[in-house]
């Protein structure tokens, strides 16, 4: 009687080990979703860097900056156009991208020290 | 024999906390580090393609380019290497500034500029043609968990620490 009770109880501390390991086990697959996320963000922001940097410094570019749904219409986030410090010549185009986010509770902004960021400095065409 | 059972159970429950949370750690260092590599791939292609593109810019509107167009075609490159340079081209040496200017602005390390002739333009009687530009950059790659030590200039360790791009840039016409 002693031996069955156990048994079970030993059985049943088991699935309950399981039960509990399975949403760590779900949050793991979401933190890695998250890092891919992040990643993808990441070089899609390099990517728009460098296509607003091109734009920017094209000879007789006028009118506003360009903006991010110029180049990226899907994403969201904020573009700072300006001539960078190494030289009058220079422009600096900083993107900052606002990546999707999975895990619950968890909200990355664009200033975010965990939002993709992408800085690209290129020399004024000449004319 | 009960309290065998009991403490092969914690055992048990034991490893699979330390398997989830090894499990977890690996991960997430693994993350960390492809993160990083694949920023900074990406990041040296930027940097070389702005490079390339601002010393061509340069040379397109440089007083001296004829100078240096002749020089090239003759068969002596603009190079930053102690090989064939032209330091008393005055468009050599403003080419070789801007190329470094424009790498560390885009936090990069200009590893190799060669400033030639487009072969199109390598014929007789063709007088001061076009040049083109090729330009490889370094980039540090940052990874926060391996290697643990990086040279301090690219070429001179493994390249894990380093990520290399290049890139060209030929002048229109």
């Amino acid at each position: 009687m002693t031996r069955r009770r156990s048994g079970a109880g030993q059985a049943g501390a088991e699935t309950l080990e399981l039960v509990a390991a399975l949403p760590l086990l779900g949050l793991a697959l979401l933190v890695a979703w998250q890092a891919v996320l992040l990643v993808r963000g990441q070089v899609q922001a390099q990517s728009d860097a460098r296509e607003l940097a091109r734009r920017a410094v094209v000879c007789g570019a006028s009118g506003p900056p360009p903006r991010l749904a110029d180049v990226d219409p899907r994403s969201d986030g904020s573009v700072a156009v300006g001539p960078d410090r190494s030289g009058q010549q220079m422009v600096r185009v900083e993107v900052r991208l606002v990546p999707p986010a999975v895990l619950p509770g968890l909200r990355i902004d664009a200033g975010s020290a965990l939002a993709p960021r992408a800085v690209v400095v290129m020399r004024h065409e000449p004319c | 024999m009960l309290r065998r059972r009991r403490s092969a159970a914690r055992g048990a429950a034991a490893l699979l906390v330390s398997l989830l949370t090894g499990t977890l750690a690996t991960g997430a260092m693994g993350a960390v580090d492809v993160a990083a590599a694949a920023a900074s791939e990406s990041r040296a292609e930027n940097a070389a393609d702005a490079v390339a593109h601002a010393v061509a810019g340069l040379l397109a509107a440089d007083a001296d380019r004829e100078h240096l167009s002749i020089a090239v075609q003759a068969g002596a490159f603009c190079e930053d290497q102690p090989v064939d340079v032209l330091p008393a081209e005055p468009a050599c040496r403003r080419a070789l500034g801007t190329a470094s200017a424009t790498a560390l602005a885009n936090r990069a390390v200009l590893v190799h500029l060669t400033v030639g002739p487009d072969p199109r333009d390598l014929h007789p009687q063709r007088g001061p043609g076009r040049l083109s530009t090729m330009v490889l950059v370094a980039v540090p790659r940052g990874l926060p968990i391996l290697p643990a030590r990086c040279p301090p200039a690219p070429g001179s360790g493994p390249d894990l620490c380093w990520a290399e791009a290049w890139s060209a840039a030929v002048e229109a016409g």
